[in-house]
């Protein structure tokens, strides 16, 4: 029993028996497990010794490492902490500085620099001669990493201050500027305002001749039957004075006889005119170009008449936008080129298209409207408040002038379609007063004329219908 | 170098930009800029007398922008005007309407005009403007966009009515302006817009 005990012992390994609660490698267990291998093996305390001292430093070494395993996940993690802490920190300052080239260029090999070391996280988790080597990288990468921050710190203080430098300088600027352009918005306004007082001293002058001369035709009219009748030398001087006074009232608009004065309103218009101007009356006399009515050939007449038709047409009035939006410039030249000819195509044009025509045709005529009746049609305009007057009036100016009386009275018709077509009198007027309506069409004083010769032109469409 | 030159920009980026809008009657210019300033849409707006004139400010790429729109009238009468309110803009937008092949071809004219007479290096931007009224098209994309490239011109189907595009038409424009203007101007040398001296105090 003893020697089986014994035989069996031999191969036995030495183990921690189960009753030893005592750890591998502590003295403790170097005791028991010394004791039982010389009890089991009669190995002497020096041979046990030897065995339990290789163990007990095996492990010990083998703690050491699994330690220094520990300290270096831990700097790892410290390390990776300190990165996430520092890219929020290069984001952060990024976003205060906005977008930069070179930043994101910055960033990106800080990035490069983020992938070596994912790769060196692999080799710290290899066996401990890694860590050594990942440290000194992971060292090498926080020190460049700081550096580059500090480099990037420096250089964002600098561009602070640079910033503030140039805030004042711009500041500076704007001051600037808006004194410049003050002034520059000043000085326009200025001449407008100087201009338009002008052009209201004008117009009442004119307002005023435009009366007189009407007056003064009238007088004539009355004068020469009873001249006639009663041939008598006198008279017939009397007679020659009166129109020799209406040619020079022809010739000088400007000159207003205090003896026979302009209707009240007119003299109240003409004097706060030169009160709000305060313009010297003398400083610029107006120039009248005398009146040539041009002559419309029957023809062309009648090609203007035929477009009119058309545009008189149901599918005219209701199409949107008619007289504002332009024809077809290619289809207007050669359909333009036919009227002229005298083909009669007028009635299967495109609206658009005869509507370009119309326009055309009035612009092509700048003189058609005479200027003296212009000016009368304006004052008339400002003097009669009420339209049926206003109507009398222009109707009776118009008298020569019947192709602008047809127009007027398509306008209206226009106008009255607004519902489908969309065109106002104002509206209609804005796009036919620079055609036919302004006093000097081909000036650039006209476009100062503009909102007069709108104004009147509205007018007129909204009596459009009791023209004829 | 890149933190320095950007610490030192901006007060050379802002300024004013003019901007002029061209093209037929009624194909929405007005109502181009309307949208662009103050959001809101008119059908059927008035036709526009002369010339009227917006202003707003942007802030583009960091950089404060003080936009004049400058909207001229399209009816041919008024063309005779048109030199007078293109004069130094740096930039156009050449609108048509893409319901209506007579407006696209009148562009070319403009841009034959501008060339000729226009400011040098005017930056252009072509603009199809009612592309809500798809089933009423007459004029295709890429008929607008070859003709855009051609004449050099950023091309946008826009529009005003349900505000699309309008915007980037805007941005668009001041970023080639801006980014001309820079390439114009070699770093180090004297501006042009007479900067004061630095460090100079308004009150002395």
């Amino acid at each position: 029993m003893k020697s089986m005990f014994k035989s069996k012992k031999s191969t036995d390994t030495i183990e921690t028996p189960p009753s030893a609660k005592a750890s591998v490698g502590s003295s403790a267990w170097r005791r028991r497990v010394g004791e039982s291998a010389r009890n089991k093996l009669g190995l002497s305390r020096h041979e046990t010794d030897e065995v339990t001292g290789d163990v007990a430093a095996g492990v010990s070494s083998y703690r050491a490492a699994a330690s220094k395993l520990k300290e270096a996940v831990k700097a790892l993690e410290s390390a990776e902490a300190s990165e996430r802490k520092a890219d929020a920190r290069r984001k952060d300052a990024l976003r205060a500085l906005g977008d930069d080239d070179a930043l994101i260029e910055a960033c990106l090999s800080s990035d490069e620099r983020t992938d070596r070391f994912d790769r060196t996280e692999g080799w710290a988790l290899e066996p401990l001669r890694s860590v050594r080597r990942y440290e000194a990288l992971v060292d090498s990468t926080i020190a460049s990493r700081e550096s580059l921050l500090q480099d990037y710190f420096a250089r964002k203080r600098k561009l602070d201050s640079g910033k503030k430098e140039d805030e004042r300088q711009f500041k500076f600027e704007q001051a600037c500027r808006a004194v410049k352009a003050a002034t520059a918005r000043l000085e326009p306004l200025l001449e407008a305002f100087v201009s338009a007082a002008e052009t209201a001293l004008r117009d009442a002058l004119r307002c005023a001749a435009a009366a007189r001369i009407v007056q003064l035709e009238d007088a004539a009219s009355r004068l020469r039957p009873w001249a006639a009748s009663t041939i008598s030398g006198e008279s017939e001087s009397a007679a020659r004075d009166l129109l020799r006074d209406v040619a020079a009232a022809r010739r000088d608009g400007s000159v207003i006889r205090p003896a026979a004065p302009a209707s009240p309103e007119l003299e109240r218009l003409a004097a706060v005119a030169s009160q709000q101007a305060e313009v010297p009356e003398a400083a610029t006399p107006p120039s009248f170009t005398p009146d040539v009515v041009p002559d419309v050939s029957d023809q062309e007449a009648a090609a203007l008449r035929a477009l009119l038709r058309r545009l008189g047409a149901e599918d005219a009035l209701a199409r949107k936008g008619l007289f504002r939006i332009p024809g077809d410039a290619t289809n207007c030249a050669a359909a333009r080129e036919r009227l002229a000819a005298g083909d009669d195509i007028a009635s299967s044009l495109d609206v658009d298209d005869a509507a370009t025509l119309a326009k055309g045709w009035f612009r092509d005529r700048p003189a058609l409207l005479p200027r003296s009746v212009n000016e009368a049609l304006r004052a008339a305009a400002e003097a009669c408040a009420d339209d049926e007057v206003f109507a009398g009036q222009a109707r009776e100016l118009l008298d020569g002038v019947p192709v602008v009386r047809d127009l007027l009275s398509l306008l209206n018709a226009v106008a009255r379609r607004e519902a489908d077509n969309a065109m106002t009198p104002e509206n209609l007027a804005i796009c036919w007063a620079p055609n036919v309506f302004v006093l000097d069409p081909n000036s650039a004083a006209s476009v100062a004329d503009l909102q007069p010769a709108i104004r009147l032109t509205a007018r007129l469409v909204g009596v459009g219908d009791r023209l004829a | 170098m890149a933190f320095a030159s950007s610490g030192t920009e901006p007060a050379q980026r802002c300024r004013e930009i003019k901007i002029v809008l061209l093209g037929d009657s009624g194909v929405g210019k007005s109502s181009i800029a309307q949208r662009y300033v103050t959001d809101t849409f008119r059908p059927h707006g008035e036709s526009t007398i002369g010339a009227s004139f917006m202003s707003k400010m942007i802030v583009n790429n960091g950089s404060p922008c003080k936009c004049q729109i400058w909207d001229t009238a399209g009816q041919e009468k008024y063309h005779s005007l048109a030199p007078m309110y293109y004069r130094g803009a740096a930039a156009a937008i050449l609108v048509y309407d893409m319901t209506k092949k007579s407006s696209f071809e009148k562009l070319q004219k403009w841009v034959d005009e501008l060339k000729e007479r226009g400011p040098e290096g005017i930056v252009l931007c072509v603009a199809a403007n009612k592309c809500d009224l798809e089933e009423g098209r007459e004029v295709e994309v890429a008929e607008g966009a070859e003709f855009a490239q051609k004449s050099g011109a950023d091309f946008f189907e826009t529009s005003a009515k349900n505000d699309e595009n309008v915007g980037r038409i805007f941005t668009t424009l001041v970023t080639n302006v801006q980014r001309k203007s820079e390439a114009a101007r070699p770093a180090g040398e004297a501006r042009l817009d007479a900067a004061p001296p630095k460090r100079t105090s308004c009150c002395g």
